[in-house]
């Protein structure tokens, strides 16, 4: 039996606005072990592909301690197109600190896109990328923000090139394409989930939702015959109208990355500890890189602007890198898939 | 449908806070970035609210300005300029960096390939924004992968690749220096741009005074 017919549920977890340079980029330097599987940061000081350019000074990738930044970063379509700075046709990655001194005003020595984490940041990412499976190709779908992304994630497609308040139109929502199926499924909240937006609230009110707090006592007391063979885990996000007793722990700046680690932490905790275990996958990505750097360009992909979609001009390539971690029994330790992915 | 209001409300209530409300920040620099000790440095700003001008270290005159204007400070050594716009409903704060004497930087930018010269090259002022005018070289190095010609004024260096050139020792850093890396026999300007990462450097080493 092949080993993904022995998984019996796989376990999603989005969280937001950070690359993969920015966060698992470390993986590849020599004091942090130096894994050359890995396509992250290499000869900082002088390898072309990681300097930024601002009015003809060169800026590159400095080490950052996990912490509040004084603004969020560009992330808008527009601003991500400064950030990837296309040249003859080819995007250089070299415009991170201009999108960021046009979006703040703010002209620093250390631009804060050009930061990147390390281990004792990033704990628990770390111990899932020295004994699971990174993955340092997996793109955002689209260059642009998180609702595009989120949605391209949940139905194959974007009708939505921007981020606002808004009922998203849509077609094939992730969870009726499942149940349609007969798969068992399950989505787990901290709070206000993203779903409302999509404006379909049998789901939401239906028993397929569940508080983050229920996770354990879930896994614990699940029966074989209702275990679900797909679950969604969402953070809380920072942005969100109300907090229902949760702190935002999505990862999206300006608030630090550490209450998301510590967010990973229970869900993979919660997961391991069960006896079910053995049967799981988790995969823990980020819905898109929020502004952050990133020296691989995005992958060349004409995306046509779906039917009823609410802008034009259709996506010539993916978005950013963004972290990817893939954990179960059924991964080898301390390895790296580099085939290209995104969230569809 | 209650959610449908509430997402209309969340759309329409920012707006309405935004015109009478918010402050906002749409100008704030602080000239040049890279200078000597005992410069004036230029600081520009332009908000929307209470407008305070401070930094770090403290220097003298900063407090309460204008919503927009324009000043001289002086700076001794490594400052952090701040803005500060505050109104009824929201504080907005920036920042502009100025180093003082650093030992060096690198300067450059996205290049172009020009077939028909078979060679990358690069125009980079640098100007009021970026260097005082008493910043003098002390160094150049070439970091990019392949040998360069820089040139500056009437001064003109071939400068293999990672090696480094006194031929601009004590020449103003201010100025319009050129870079060009010629094509390899036989090379397209698509491979030579891949081998550069499209981008060509160089660091310059600094010195204040005479």
């Amino acid at each position: 039996m092949a080993a993904l017919d022995q998984i019996k549920t796989i376990v999603v977890v989005i969280m937001e606005n950070r690359s993969f340079d920015h966060v698992l980029g470390y993986l590849s330097l020599p004091r942090y072990g130096g894994r050359t599987d890995v396509d992250g940061l290499v000869n900082l000081d002088t390898d072309p592909r990681f300097a930024s350019e601002y009015d003809h000074q060169i800026y590159r990738p400095f080490p950052m301690a996990d912490g509040p930044l004084l603004h969020d970063l560009p992330h808008s379509r527009r601003e991500i197109a400064v950030q990837l700075a296309v040249s003859g046709g080819t995007p250089t990655m070299s415009g991170f600190v201009r999108a960021y001194v046009e979006a703040s005003h703010s002209i620093v020595e250390q631009p804060p896109p050009l930061g990147y984490l390390t281990p004792d940041s990033v704990f628990m990412s770390d111990f899932l990328a020295r004994n699971y499976l990174v993955c340092d190709h997996w793109f955002a779908p689209l260059p642009t923000d998180t609702q595009p992304n989120r949605v391209m994630a949940f139905t194959g497609s974007a009708t939505v090139d921007d981020t606002k308040s808004r009922i998203i139109p849509h077609r094939n929502l992730v969870f009726d394409w499942l149940t349609r199926r007969g798969v068992r499924w399950r989505a787990y909240h901290c709070g206000f989930s993203f779903f409302p937006l999509f404006g379909e609230f049998d789901h939401i009110l239906g028993g397929n939702f569940h508080s983050m707090r229920q996770l354990a006592s879930d896994i614990a007391s699940d029966d074989d015959d209702e275990v679900p063979q797909v679950i969604f885990v969402e953070p809380e996000y920072g942005d969100s109208p109300v907090h229902f007793g949760f702190s935002p722990n999505d990862n999206h700046p300006p608030d630090p990355i550490g209450p998301g680690e510590h967010f990973l932490r229970d869900i993979y905790t919660a997961l391991s500890s069960s006896p079910r275990w053995a049967q799981t996958m988790l995969v823990v990505i980020h819905d898109e890189h929020g502004g952050f750097f990133d020296h691989v360009a995005p992958l060349p992909v004409k995306i046509p602007v779906p039917a009823g979609a609410l802008y034009q001009e259709p996506f010539v390539t993916t978005g950013v890198r963004v972290p990817a971690l893939i954990a179960s029994p059924f991964v080898r330790g301390g390895t790296c898939y580099r085939g290209n992915l995104d969230h569809t | 449908m209650r959610t449908q209001l509430f997402v209309a409300l969340r759309s329409v209530v920012p707006a309405v806070v935004l015109c009478v409300g918010c402050a906002s920040i749409d100008a704030f620099s602080a000239n040049p970035r890279t200078a000597c000790a005992g410069d004036a440095v230029t600081v520009t700003w332009a908000a929307v609210g209470d407008v305070t001008i401070g930094s770090e270290p403290a220097v003298a005159d900063i407090g309460p300005k204008a919503s927009a204007g324009s000043q001289k400070f002086v700076v001794e050594r490594d400052t952090r300029f701040t803005l500060k716009a505050s109104r009824l409903f929201s504080c907005k704060r920036t920042e502009a960096d100025v180093v003082v004497a650093p030992p060096g930087r690198e300067y450059g930018g996205v290049a172009a390939c020009s077939t028909a010269e078979r060679a990358i090259a690069l125009t980079v002022p640098l100007g009021e924004r970026q260097v005082s005018s008493a910043l003098k070289v002390s160094s150049v190095t070439n970091g990019n992968p392949r040998p360069i010609v820089l040139a500056k004024g009437n001064v003109r260096a071939t400068i293999p690749a990672g090696g480094r050139s006194a031929a601009f020792d004590r020449e103003p850093v201010a100025g319009t220096w050129t870079l060009r890396a010629d094509l390899a026999a036989g090379e397209s300007c698509d491979d030579a741009l891949r081998a550069v990462a499209s981008r060509l450097t160089f660091r310059v080493g600094f010195g204040c005074g005479e």
